[in-house]
């Protein structure tokens, strides 16, 4: 069985309980507020979501050491709450100094039309860096979710093209 | 800090999420440059202008073309001679004449800001009406 990791981050109710519990079939809550979401994609293949909210104990992490073989990261905010922009750029800081993994950032939007429009229009993320994209995604839209999955694949299938 | 050292500077990606959601959201950007130290707004304006431009072609397609973001400002000989300014032309631009007169640079970033975000608001509110949202 080969498993392919992933950081879900973010300050809380931004939606990575919302993400684990549409895109996985199975979710352990482990102490200090983690939890596990797995979810095979064949009798090979498991990938494993790993929903961490940013607290002292995500900062004290190694995350280095830890999720170096990681697909990546999505650290997740909310477009509505301007100081979870300020946690998401805390977490993007952290994870840029200490780590070396693909990072996708992606804003929690919805209900009103400015979400059909930037899901629309942003799709496939903007480039930040040659390893970071921003992107958008509308919670209740397993669609919506499962397209961050497939943009951070796509981060590192960009990384070795080049 | 020389011209060369300033244009190589590069945004970290916590600034450039900061960017990407004032852009897009239409916040303006005038607070964040006069924090900036001078190689950070320098960035600031490559950066922001680079996304601009991808978010219109994005936005635009083959519509798109930097004249119609450029033909909105005010053209450089005309700000110089508003600012009193006697340097060459090619200086005026905030990547050389911002070591030397960083109060001035700021401001025409400022203005330029202002109106790359009105681009980008018009987009989307264009592509709002296309999607009949």
């Amino acid at each position: 069985m080969r498993i392919g990791e992933i950081l879900i981050i973010g300050p809380k109710s931004v939606g990575k309980e919302a993400l684990l519990q549409k895109l996985c079939t199975q979710i352990e809550t482990h102490e200090k507020g983690f939890e596990l979401g797995l979810l095979p994609l064949d009798n090979e293949i498991l990938l494993h979501f790993y929903g961490i909210p940013w607290s002292h104990y995500a900062r004290s992490t190694a995350w280095d050491l830890i999720a170096s073989k990681a697909l990546g990261a999505i650290i997740l905010f909310d477009w509505a709450r301007p100081e979870t922009v300020k946690t998401a750029e805390e977490i993007v800081e952290f994870f840029q100094m200490n780590a070396t993994l693909p990072i996708l950032v992606a804003s929690k939007i919805e209900g009103d039309e400015a979400s059909k429009i930037a899901i629309h229009a942003y799709s496939g993320g903007l480039q930040l860096s040659r390893s970071c994209k921003f992107t958008f995604y509308h919670p209740e839209q397993t669609d919506s979710l499962r397209q961050l999955i497939v943009d951070l694949v796509n981060i590192n299938l960009e990384q070795l093209a080049v | 800090m020389t011209y060369t050292e300033v244009a190589r500077k590069e945004l970290s990606l916590a600034q450039k999420v900061e960017a990407i959601y004032r852009l897009l959201k239409g916040i303006s950007f005038d607070d964040l440059i006069d924090s900036y130290k001078n190689e950070d707004a320098v960035a600031l304006q490559k950066f922001v202008w680079d996304k601009t431009v991808e978010i219109g072609l994005r936005m635009r397609g083959k519509d798109f073309s930097r004249k119609e973001i450029t033909g909105r400002m005010i053209p450089t000989p005309v700000y110089q001679r508003q600012q009193g300014c006697s340097e060459r032309i090619y200086y005026c631009k905030a990547t050389l004449c911002i070591l030397s007169n960083p109060k001035c640079a700021r401001k025409k970033l400022k203005g330029q800001f202002r109106i790359l975000q009105d681009s980008v608001q018009e987009w989307i509110y264009a592509s709002g009406r296309e999607l009949n949202v």
